[in-house]
């Protein structure tokens, strides 16, 4: 499976895990998400919002237009608590999944050839 | 920033959505560009190279703006049923020969009226209740309307020196509740406009016709003294009209262009003029069908070709960042 593929289906889990910690713009999502994975998640910048309005819609997040001390005007999106609970269900799936995976790859790992 | 307009220009007209979520999402996106040009100059990136960079990165606007369209423009098959529903209901009432029964005429518009209610008081409708706003605002229609015949005659009788006819005493409690009727139209007129231009049509759609029975139907018994129930037959094109209406609705929703939108709803309000027009009951004239026309031309075609010619100069607003 590629890395956009794993994305694809954690992109939810990956911003509601962000924005519990703060409240965030759109582009300080991209670049969180770029400075924390290391470069790792090359996140389509363009494809960010429609998720963002798709989880807003949902009620998972909620936007709200305002003023930064600098005079700019953005839309910070809270994680809602209906996010927090739909949140939590993912973390708890996720690690009894990665547990599942590490103790399946763990015991057969590839020894390279030679 | 030429770049920047092309690029969200480019978005707009591919997002086909009102213009108030339109807007929003054009300042965001502008908003974006703005910091990644900003992130790229302090990178040491010139200007110019840091726009084309900034647009590079956001991608593909005709991708966003589809992505944005699943989100916003397609309606589910769930919102569809419903959005078809009290179409379908008052199409019932036709079939059963309700349609005559006031009581439940009251009843069922009271129904829609709550369900409409219950999903407005939040403040964010969903996108079937536009066609079930359509029935509640038959009423306040119909209240202004006999109003204003009301005041108008009564203008007349002093003007010309007779004395004032005695009201009937429903009469008298329409023209009382006109203003409040009005204030109610306005308001959720207002708040239709803010979100789109096309709601208003959309969500008119049923008036006309809807409207045009009650008051015309009404006439035909006091007036004539014709019970319509001693008609007999079931009104299948009456019927077919509230189907009709359940049909448009549907597309409506599941159109996904702005200019289809558009054109259904034109060609919506010229057809259901004319087919309601000649569903009127014998006995009534040309003028009778030439309001029920103007109706659906007013309400219906009025608003879209109003947006129309208010976005011929094509501009593009700009985000205050």
């Amino acid at each position: 499976m590629s890395q956009q593929e794993m994305l694809k289906g954690n992109t939810e889990t990956l911003l509601l895990s962000l924005l519990l910690l703060e409240p965030m713009y759109g582009y300080q999502i991209v670049k969180e998400i770029n400075s924390r994975s290391s470069g790792y998640f090359d996140f389509k910048e363009g494809t960010l919002y429609p998720a963002l309005h798709r989880m807003e819609r949902e009620g998972l997040i909620e936007g709200r237009w305002q003023n930064t001390p600098g005079g700019m005007r953005r839309r910070y999106y809270y994680i809602t608590l209906k996010g927090r609970f739909v949140l939590s269900d993912r973390q708890a799936e996720w690690q009894r999944f990665s547990r599942a995976m590490n103790s399946v790859i763990a015991r057969s790992t590839v020894q390279p050839e030679g | 920033m030429g770049d920047f307009e092309s690029y969200l220009a480019a978005f707009k007209d591919r997002l086909g959505l009102g213009p108030a979520e339109a807007q929003e999402i054009i300042d965001e996106l502008e908003t974006h560009l703005n910091d990644k040009v900003k992130d790229l100059e302090a990178q040491g990136v010139d200007g110019q190279t840091a726009r084309v960079l900034a647009v590079q990165h956001l991608g593909d606007p005709s991708d966003i703006a589809r992505r944005m369209r699943l989100v916003y423009g397609y309606a589910g098959w769930s919102d569809v049923v419903l959005a078809a529903l009290p179409h379908l209901m008052v199409c019932g009432l036709f079939l059963f020969k309700f349609c005559c029964n006031y009581f439940v005429i009251a009843l069922a518009l009271g129904a829609i009226a709550a369900v409409t209610w219950y999903d407005w008081r939040k403040g964010n409708p969903s996108k079937w209740s536009y066609s079930w706003l359509g029935y509640v605002i038959v009423a306040p229609v119909i209240s202004f309307l006999i109003a204003i015949h009301a005041i108008g005659y009564g203008a007349w009788m002093l003007l010309t020196g007779q004395s004032l006819p005695v009201f009937d005493p429903m009469i008298i409690v329409l023209i009382a509740c006109a203003p409040f009727a009005m204030y109610s139209l306005l308001k959720l007129a207002r708040e239709m406009v803010r979100r789109d231009w096309l709601l208003v049509s959309f969500a008119a759609l049923p008036v006309p016709v809807f409207g045009s029975w009650v008051l015309f139907y009404h006439s035909y018994e006091v007036y004539m003294g014709i019970h319509l129930e001693m008609l007999g037959a079931v009104d299948y094109l009456d019927m077919g009209i509230f189907v009709g209406l359940a049909v448009i609705t549907g597309l409506y929703l599941k159109l996904g262009r702005r200019a289809l939108k558009v054109g259904l709803l034109l060609v919506s309000a010229v057809t259901l003029g004319v087919v309601t027009a000649i569903a009127l009951p014998p006995g009534f004239n040309l003028p009778n069908a030439a309001m029920v026309f103007l109706a659906y031309f007013g309400l219906v075609a009025l608003p879209v070709l109003w947006k129309l010619a208010m976005n011929r100069p094509k501009s593009l607003g700009r985000a205050t960042t």
